[in-house]
């Protein structure tokens, strides 16, 4: 499947230049193309100018990532979570989730709360 | 697509405005409107634009069906969806270019949390959230340029569908509103000092006649005829005060019983009757015996009159309240004479004609009768004049009887999609009206029907407008004060502290638009010409100073100089709801302005 040049893929963690982009972002650990795609389909979607980051990884590495975000908690059961500017959790998305297009629209505009960014 | 997207913006805004059917402008320019729903206040002398909402109209009326529930239910979940949709438009719609990054970053946090309340209310209902993932992804699928004018986020779009879908929901009720043959009206009331529910014209929506023009002036400059009149009614009553005073009230008694003319006559009555009993051996050679009980009862009668005069003469200003004593006692006596006619006619009609005709003492005694009862009549009707012109004074309240509810044949009945957008109130044409009074418009339904309850017409909406003179204005007031000349001279010959003396104001008033409470103490400041006597001359002075009143002018207080006597002195009045007291002291009176 194609995605959008707002979708990174990448191996093992996230890149560190993603991180220091000041975007909102949003992780996903899980292997799931389908969630990938819905999350391109908003990522595309920029309100207020600031742009959308989705960030796919693929063989996971769960200690070097918790050492990036260490606000992370429960990775295990972690299918992916969003970061606001300056990479603080804006909400978490796990299997209890409904995986749509608004969860994953609502989770980039968790990203962009005032106490995270 | 621009002019589109707003056309239908706007639409959500009115649909979502409290959710009320008639939103309430004040318009002082042409592009000037003020919303005047929020505080409840409203110029005395402006004009009105009532813009009618038909959507909620529409949600309102279709609600009292029961086969309308499900649709009505899905109206309520669209507008707990659109309530942040203004904000969250407007904070999309803004330039945020020029924005430095924390600017930009406190509006995000903006946007985040409308966003999310609106994304509770989504996920909560699962229609709703697979209504918001089809917007959200036929967006996705709009050519590039498209998504640019919503800028670059889905939510508009979705707005904008939800609107569509919203219209076609409520032309849906609508044509069932139509089936049922609902009428509206929309009606308007103003009470006031002079009338209750005085029907108001509203422009388009019924046939009433404009009432008389009229222009709450805002300058007055100079006292009016009404006042110069108002001015030497005070003056008369405010000697009648002093006098009251000097006298230490002895001579309420003796003002009372020489304004009452049957007092003499009845007395003279009562000393015929006891003559009578004592000859009346000599005087009824027949029918001694009804003669004699129909005496005694006469007296009784008498009597009973009486008392309640001699309670007047008897009056002690030191122990009673003058002003409770006067409601007693004229209330008694208005009682005691409606009676005493009564049982007197009763009495004589039982009287066996050839006893009343059987000697010339028992004529004259007949003749004496029918005089007194003449004069008590005149007396009592006397009395209840007094009364009523004093509570016309005091009380201008006189409700009419008109119910508010009747809606007449001028009133047009229309159906939902006849309905005019707009109506217009012009205060102007409704007659004397005076701050504080209160405008009423109502929207109500009818049906030829069953459909909406057995009364012909039902309210559903009801708006209730407080008028005021709004910024600065002024008026003229007349009242009684008690003047005190705290440096005295040896032309002042006073033998009280105090004086009332009548007096005339020129007030300086504000009216707030958005403070109730300010407009209930309404405190006023300005000028004020007095009449005190304070040499005792028997001409009056003339006092020259400032006031200060408070509670629509109820209490007042000020220094003044007396021009005559070169004496400074300060005064009060103190105006109580004289209505249930009855006695017209102090009272100040707004007077009416051209």
């Amino acid at each position: 499947m194609e995605f959008s040049e707002n979708t990174i893929v990448c191996e093992g963690v996230i890149p560190s230049e993603v991180l220091a982009r000041q975007c909102l972002k949003l992780v996903v650990l899980s292997d799931d193309e389908y969630l990938v795609h819905l999350a391109d389909t908003v990522a595309q979607q920029e309100p207020l100018g600031f742009v959308r980051v989705v960030v796919w990884i693929q063989n996971i590495d769960n200690i070097s990532i918790i050492n990036q975000i260490p606000e992370i908690d429960d990775i295990e059961n972690c299918l992916a979570f969003s970061l606001s500017t300056i990479n603080r959790i804006g909400t978490v998305i796990t299997s209890r989730s409904t995986i749509d297009l608004v969860e994953l629209d609502s989770a980039f505009i968790e990203a962009g709360k005032t106490e995270i960014n | 697509m621009r002019t589109q997207i707003l056309a239908i913006f706007s639409f959500l805004s009115v649909f979502n405005t409290y959710a009320q059917i008639v939103q309430i402008y004040e318009i002082n320019g042409p592009n000037d409107k003020i919303l005047i729903n929020e505080h409840g206040i409203v110029d005395i002398n402006s004009n009105l634009e009532l813009v009618i909402n038909k959507a909620n109209l529409t949600q309102k009326v279709g609600a009292r069906f029961e086969s309308n529930t499900e649709l009505i239910l899905e109206l309520e979940k669209f507008n707990k969806l659109l309530l942040h949709q203004k904000d969250i438009l407007s904070i999309l719609n803004k330039e945020l270019s020029e924005l430095t990054h924390s600017e930009r970053i406190q509006k995000l946090g903006q946007f985040t949390g409308l966003m999310r309340d609106l994304y509770d209310i989504v996920k909560d209902d699962k229609e709703t959230r697979e209504k918001f993932n089809k917007y959200l992804q036929e967006f996705n699928n709009l050519p590039e340029m498209e998504k640019k004018k919503y800028n670059s986020y889905y939510i508009q779009y979705g707005f904008e569908q939800l609107a569509l879908e919203l219209k076609n929901k409520i032309n849906e009720i609508q044509s069932r509103i139509e089936q049922k043959k609902i009428k509206i009206h929309l009606t308007a009331y103003l009470n006031s000092k002079y009338e209750n529910f005085k029907k108001v014209h509203i422009e388009n929506f019924d046939d009433y006649k404009n009432g008389e023009f009229y222009e709450v002036d805002r300058w007055v400059t100079s006292f009016s005829e009404a006042d110069i009149e108002a001015f030497n009614r005070t003056n008369k009553l405010a000697k009648d005060l002093n006098n009251v005073i000097d006298k230490s009230f002895e001579n309420v008694g003796v003002l009372i019983e020489d304004n009452v003319k049957s007092y003499n006559c009845l007395n003279e009555l009562l000393s015929d009757f006891k003559k009578l009993i004592e000859k009346k051996n000599k005087i009824f050679t027949s029918n001694a015996e009804v003669a004699e009980l129909f005496l005694l009862e006469m007296q009784i009668e008498v009597n009973k009159i009486l008392d309640v005069i001699s309670k007047i003469k008897t009056f002690n200003g030191e122990k009673e309240n003058v002003l409770e004593y006067f409601n007693t006692t004229h209330d008694q006596f208005i009682n005691v004479a409606k009676l005493f006619e009564l049982k007197v006619n009763k009495l004589v009609s039982d009287l066996p004609t050839e006893f009343k005709n059987s000697n010339q003492e028992i004529l004259n005694l007949m003749t004496k009768i029918s005089t007194c009862k003449t004069l008590l009549l005149e007396d009592s009707e006397k009395v209840e004049k007094i009364i009523s012109i004093t509570s016309d004074i005091l009380e201008p309240f006189k409700n009419t009887a008109i119910i508010g509810n009747e809606i007449g044949n001028e009133v047009y009945k229309f159906s939902i999609n006849e309905l005019p957008d707009i109506g217009y109130i012009d205060f102007k044409y409704t007659g004397k009206r005076n701050n504080k009074d209160n405008l009423i418009i109502r929207v109500s339904i009818e049906s030829d029907g069953d459909v909406i309850s057995q009364k012909n017409a039902v309210v559903i909406e009801k708006h209730s407008f407080t008028l005021q003179q709004i910024n600065i204005y002024s008026v003229s007031n007349v009242s009684v004060i008690l003047a005190n000349p705290y440096n005295r001279s040896d032309k002042v010959a006073l033998e009280n502290n105090f004086q009332f003396a009548p007096s005339g104001s020129l007030l300086f008033k504000f009216g707030s638009r958005k403070c109730k409470a300010w407009n209930f103490l309404e405190p006023g400041l300005g000028f004020n010409v007095s009449t005190p006597d304070f040499d005792l001359d028997g001409a009056p002075e003339v006092g020259l100073g400032g006031v200060f009143t408070l509670l629509q002018d109820v209490v007042s207080v000020g220094l003044s100089y007396n021009t005559k006597t070169d004496d400074p002195f300060w005064f009060f009045g103190l105006s109580v709801p004289f209505s249930t007291l009855g006695l017209p002291i102090n009272t100040i009176k707004n007077v009416e302005l051209k």
